[in-house]
């Protein structure tokens, strides 16, 4: 093995050149980065009218569930505005590099979060500044409601099992009742939690990433129930033991609710996704997306869309929106200790 | 089989209309665009296309989006070949063999390897969709996360091979890879690990800027330092070979494009993978394997060929279960669920139109990569032209670009970078980088398929289970395998000469 020197003379002097490079390149991104937080001296000035670009930061990948939400939004905007809409994706750090990205830019009105339930789960989980991540939002829309469902596999129904008949098996099992979700410490988990405790029984949740490869492990039979949304049971050979809704779901008519199978405090159960802003984002530019919010709401491709995805559309603003999200804290607390995955 | 060729028929009456093959180029134009710059994934590529689709017919819509998904397949090997600077995670084994054909003036002949390859590669995975959707849907369901654990096992035993002689240091660099998947959050229950409460580390270090910073930046520092002053590159055969030149590498294509497809089918294996696995294959058959990694077309064919079959193995489980096999199936799903379309064995009921329709627009898609291909090639191979002086920063610019378009932030700009010291230094001391990017792509998957696997069904998963076992004992075979041929061959060489 060759023995590891030093660089020396010439090689040396072109890795410092290259570093020297490196450096300068750094620099020119961090300028511009820092230029493009200058404050807008003209943002809180009047009727809030947009004159350049706005957008939307996401969490998620392409093809993620807000991704796909905020892109389908924009375009039914694009009918009610001149403004143009940017969907931005910046994943990763457990959704904080979105929400920092987010509270980096200026409250100008240019930026906004497209947000979901998982974002203020991960404040919680990673014991993140409140005052920065939570407080420093105005939380401007919820734009949609994804219910709670548990999903077994169609020849299971078929063979008599229903949401009773699960808890059953459970009993039987001990324990090894394996059912799938997409992360331990996250909603579905909590979700699943509850449902076990509702009935008094214990299984094992076991995390397959996304509510995809969560009903595939049920297809394939690595897991016997999935606590997912209803839209995971769509189009597959799954059924929806049972749907936390007030009513049964068009398209699922066959799903009980919850509160038909006597469990009425598990009928609320779900996630949500919506919109927020920096605080200090002009009044005006938050009233203006409201409208905008309002319009796309009532629109029949974004009731359409949500509907054949067996999802609710919302338009709850401001504070009733923050009620959720103080909520949704709570219980993610509460959770987390129990599981004793928070101190 | 007759319903088949009735709605493939079907399928290609759409095809053959001026919006449908329009959009289809487009699709392929973009994709390899796209697939050519480092830090734009297929399904960053797709992604950015998808908002078109929202207003035009699901079918013109998945036109447009298949083309892109398989240009972009074949456009990351482009920038892998000619720069060493893969384009897509998956086009970085292209690299291994792409790259040094094209310094050693090969670089027409590569280009053509690849080219063909990838579309030849596309069509196996087509028609293996087409013909076998359904019962190999039902194959993908089967695989438990052991069989997954086993699956990461059986590839990383292509470390055996990818290291050769110096496998004591392909070892070293393959566990250094798997090391650094343990920085970040872990995937279970998103505790973290190393991440020294930096944010941006709870994301760990992610496999395309440090791919881009391994290949790209490594060699050119290493380039940088090795630099003579007027030294230009080897001469260049820039014409790409005649079609019979193609037939040397003719079952290389075939196999790995049958295997990359059956790869592509499991949810969460993709590309990468199958290209790994099949290109540790490929040198295994090889008479030469010791031209692996040195400029074998053999193993530009291989890798080239899987990764593109491996995108029609993808959209098995997503047409036959409604569940995406990779990260740009997850965002074809989208398209069709903004269109109320539920993907799944019903559609092929349903929508025969639409499901028969992107076959046939995955055959045309294939064909334009060709055109595009052959036309692109011919100016694509004048990059290896330019002087050092401008080739080089050239490349620089090229990988800190990429990495930003990652998440557009400046994160994945200082991974590239520091990758780029880390391939510099593994190159200056003989450590090959390749197995590093094994070890990242592996180690997540590994772990994660582990620990399902022992909530499951405990330690006895790993055993209990016929398949888990066979694959098992495959790895472990592969291993052991050569060294046992290797002690018997000496021994016999001993006796001769005795």
């Amino acid at each position: 093995m060759r023995k590891i020197r030093f660089l020396k003379g010439e090689s040396m002097k072109r890795v410092l050149v290259f570093l020297l490079l490196v450096t300068l390149t750094f620099s020119v991104f961090a300028g511009g980065q820092q230029e493009e937080a200058a404050p807008d001296p003209d943002a809180a000035v009047g009727p809030w009218e947009p004159t350049r670009p706005i957008t939307i930061i996401t969490h998620v990948g392409p093809g993620g569930g807000m991704d796909v939400a905020t892109r389908l939004f924009v375009d039914i905007a694009s009918e009610f505005t001149d403004a143009t809409f940017v969907v931005e994706n910046i994943t990763g750090g457990g959704t904080m590099n979105a929400s920092r990205a987010v509270l980096d830019r200026p409250a100008d009105g240019y930026t906004v979060f497209g947000m979901a339930m998982s974002n203020v789960n991960s404040v919680v989980a990673n014991e993140f500044d409140r005052d920065v991540f939570i407080d420093g939002y105005h939380w401007i829309a919820k734009i949609q409601r994804d219910p709670a469902a548990v999903i077994i596999h169609k020849r299971d129904r078929d063979a008599g099992m229903d949401f009773e008949g699960i808890i059953e098996q459970a009993r039987q099992m001990g324990g090894r009742q394996n059912w799938a979700v997409p992360v331990l410490g996250g909603n579905k988990h909590f979700e699943a939690l509850m449902i076990w405790e509702a009935t008094g029984v214990e299984a094992t949740a076991t995390p397959y990433e996304t509510g995809p490869l969560g009903a595939a492990a049920v297809l394939g039979g690595s897991a016997q129930v999935q606590m997912g949304n209803p839209f995971n049971a769509a189009g597959r050979d799954l059924w929806v033991a049972a749907i936390a809704s007030p009513e049964r779901m068009p398209g699922f008519e066959d799903s009980p609710t919850f509160a038909e199978l006597g469990y009425p405090e598990l009928n609320d159960e779900h996630i949500w996704r919506g919109f927020a802003v920096k605080q200090g984002t002009p009044r005006e530019m938050i009233e203006w997306f409201q409208g905008i919010v309002l319009q796309v709401y009532e629109h029949p491709r974004w009731q359409a869309f949500n509907a054949e995805n067996a999802i609710m559309p919302r338009a709850v603003f401001d504070d009733d929106f923050r009620a959720i999200v103080d909520s949704t804290m709570e219980k993610t607390e509460f959770w987390l200790r129990e599981l004793g995955m928070l101190d | 089989m007759m319903d088949i060729l009735v709605n493939l028929g079907g399928g290609f009456g759409i095809m053959f209309t001026p919006m449908a093959i329009f959009l289809c180029l487009l699709g392929v134009f973009a994709g390899i665009t796209f697939g050519a710059i480092p830090g734009i994934s297929p399904s960053m590529a797709v992604a950015l296309l998808l908002p078109m689709t929202f207003r035009l017919e699901p079918i013109l819509g998945m036109v447009l989006l298949l083309g892109a998904y398989k240009g972009a397949n074949y456009g990351g090997s482009v920038s892998a070949v000619l720069i060493n600077t893969p384009g897509t995670p998956s086009a970085a084994v292209t690299g291994f063999d792409g790259y040094p054909m094209a310094k050693t003036g090969r670089v027409g002949e590569a280009m053509g390897v690849s080219l063909y390859a990838s579309m030849i590669g596309g069509i196996i995975g087509t028609v293996v969709l087409i013909l076998f959707a359904a019962p190999l849907a039902r194959v993908a369901l089967e695989f438990w996360p052991s069989e997954y654990f086993a699956l990461t096992v059986l590839g990383l035993t292509t470390v055996a091979t990818m290291g050769g002689k110096n496998w004591q240091k392909a070892l070293v660099a393959v566990v250094f890879g798997l090391l650094l998947n343990t920085v970040g959050m872990e995937p279970f229950a998103g505790t973290r690990r190393f991440t020294f409460g930096e944010v941006r580390l709870f994301e760990g270090f992610s496999l395309v800027p440090a791919i881009i910073g391994l290949f790209a930046l490594g060699e050119l520092f290493y380039n940088l330092e090795h630099y003579v002053k007027g030294e230009k590159f080897d001469k260049l055969a820039y014409k790409l070979p005649k079609l019979s030149y193609y037939l040397t590498v003719w079952k290389n294509i075939t196999r790995a494009g049958v295997l990359g497809t059956i790869i592509g089918i499991f949810p969460g294996a993709g590309g990468t993978i199958a290209a790994f696995i099949c290109y540790d294959v490929e040198k295994r058959f090889s008479k030469k394997p010791d031209e692996f990694g040195k400029g074998a077309p053999e193993g530009v064919a291989a890798a080239e060929s899987s990764n593109s079959a491996s995108a029609g193995g993808a959209l098995v489980p997503l047409l036959a279960l409604g569940i995406p096999g990779s990260a740009t199936a997850a965002v074809l799903l989208s398209s069709l669920l903004v269109h109320g379309l539920n993907p799944g064995p019903e559609m092929f009921v349903d929508e025969p139109e639409l499901v028969y329709g992107m076959f046939a627009s995955m055959f045309m898609a294939n064909a334009f990569i060709l055109a595009v291909g052959l036309l692109g090639a011919q100016l694509f191979v004048r990059v290896t032209d330019l002087s050092k002086k401008l080739l080089y920063p050239l490349i620089f610019v090229f990988a800190i670009v990429g990495s930003y378009a990652v998440t557009n932030s400046m994160y994945p700009v200082v991974v590239c970078v520091a990758f780029g010291v880390v391939g510099w230094i593994f190159r200056r001391y003989g450590f090959p980088t390749a197995p590093v990017v094994l070890g990242i792509v592996l180690g997540r998957l590994a772990e994660m398929s582990f620990r399902q696997a022992l909530m499951i069904g405990g330690i006895e998963s790993f055993y209990q289970r016929p398949l888990t076992l066979i694959m098992l004992a495959t790895a472990i075979a592969a291993v052991v395998y050569p060294i046992v041929k290797k002690r018997i061959t000496g021994r016999a060489a001993i006796g001769r000469e005795e």
